[in-house]
């Protein structure tokens, strides 16, 4: 009898599982700080949606926001904290887990 | 979140993620601009040395001088917008960033200290032609590392040739015609490599 792959659903972090924040957290892990615009394009959604995507990845302290100017413009940066490097570690393994590889 | 669903979002997140780690990297128009400039005022160092320019050797410092104060201009512009494109940020970039910032201060660093000691007596002229293998050497070890962290052919081309331009420098270090073949060879080593690093980023 194979072994099923064990997980347990408490090991998913809710505050990565949906696919706009998992995106963010994907790019961040490469790319890191990333500006607003660019992290826009690389989710392909909104202004407004992302805003609110990466408010719950903030209170989480899994991203770092930076506001400040690039010369007379307003630029927003995004890092991706310690903290939030280990949770993205710790989501991707657990989804190894529930996907069985 | 069907089982199907979550392979598909994490297949985007892997493409996303990896899309992020292969951001091409932005240096190539500084590199060009100053392995371009190099290449000239090499040219010019050896033409002076070689008596074709009028112009007494111990004056070759003034080439040097104009290369650092132009390149450094031109660099202020180039670099303008550059910290918005995107990847950006990337681990590559931020490793050649450093890298070179650290490769520049330490050639600076060589030449600054044979002035002061040829204006001290300690040094003699003949030493400052070890300047051109020195910063060879730097820039094979950059390249070398970035080459091996991007996997960029043509990173690893120009690590090769630097290696080869310190070592065939070197062997000349006292010839007046090594300034010639040092512009020759950082054609090969850095401006042909940073115009593909240019070319890739757009």
């Amino acid at each position: 009898m194979s072994r099923e792959p064990e997980f347990d659903i408490s090991q998913v972090d809710e505050v990565i599982h949906g696919r706009i924040r998992l995106a963010v957290m994907a790019y961040l892990s490469a790319v890191s700080p990333a500006s607003f615009p660019e992290l826009t394009e690389k989710t392909g959604t909104t202004n407004g949606n992302l805003s609110t995507h990466l408010t719950k990845l903030e209170s989480a302290n899994y991203v770092e926001l930076e506001k400040g100017y690039k010369g007379k413009r307003p630029q927003t940066l995004v890092h991706l904290t310690a903290t939030g490097r280990k949770a993205w570690l710790k989501y991707l393994s657990a989804m190894r887990d529930i996907i069985g590889v | 979140m069907t089982n199907e669903t979550l392979i598909q979002d994490l297949e985007n997140a892997t493409r996303i993620a990896q899309a992020g780690e292969q951001a091409p990297l932005l240096g190539g128009p500084v590199g060009l601009m100053w392995a371009s400039l190099t290449t000239v005022a090499l040219m010019i160092h050896g033409a002076v040395v070689a008596g074709w320019i009028g112009i007494p050797a111990p004056m070759t410092g003034l080439i040097w001088a104009t290369q650092g104060i132009v390149g450094t201009v031109l660099t202020i512009i180039l670099s303008r917008g550059q910290s918005t494109k995107p990847g950006c940020h990337s681990f590559a970039n931020r490793a050649a960033e450093g890298a070179w910032i650290a490769g520049i201060i330490m050639i600076s660093t060589f030449a600054i200290s044979l002035v002061i000691g040829a204006a001290t007596g300690q040094t003699e002229a003949v030493d400052f032609n070890f300047i051109p293998p020195a910063a060879f050497a730097i820039s094979a070890v950059i390249n070398g590392m970035l080459a091996k962290l991007t996997g960029y052919g043509y990173l690893k081309f120009s690590a090769v040739m630097s290696g080869v331009a310190t070592a065939v420098t070197l062997m000349m270090v006292r010839q007046p015609e090594m300034y010639f073949v040092a512009g020759a060879l950082l054609i090969l080593s850095g401006v042909i490599p940073s115009f593909i690093e240019n070319r890739r980023a757009r």
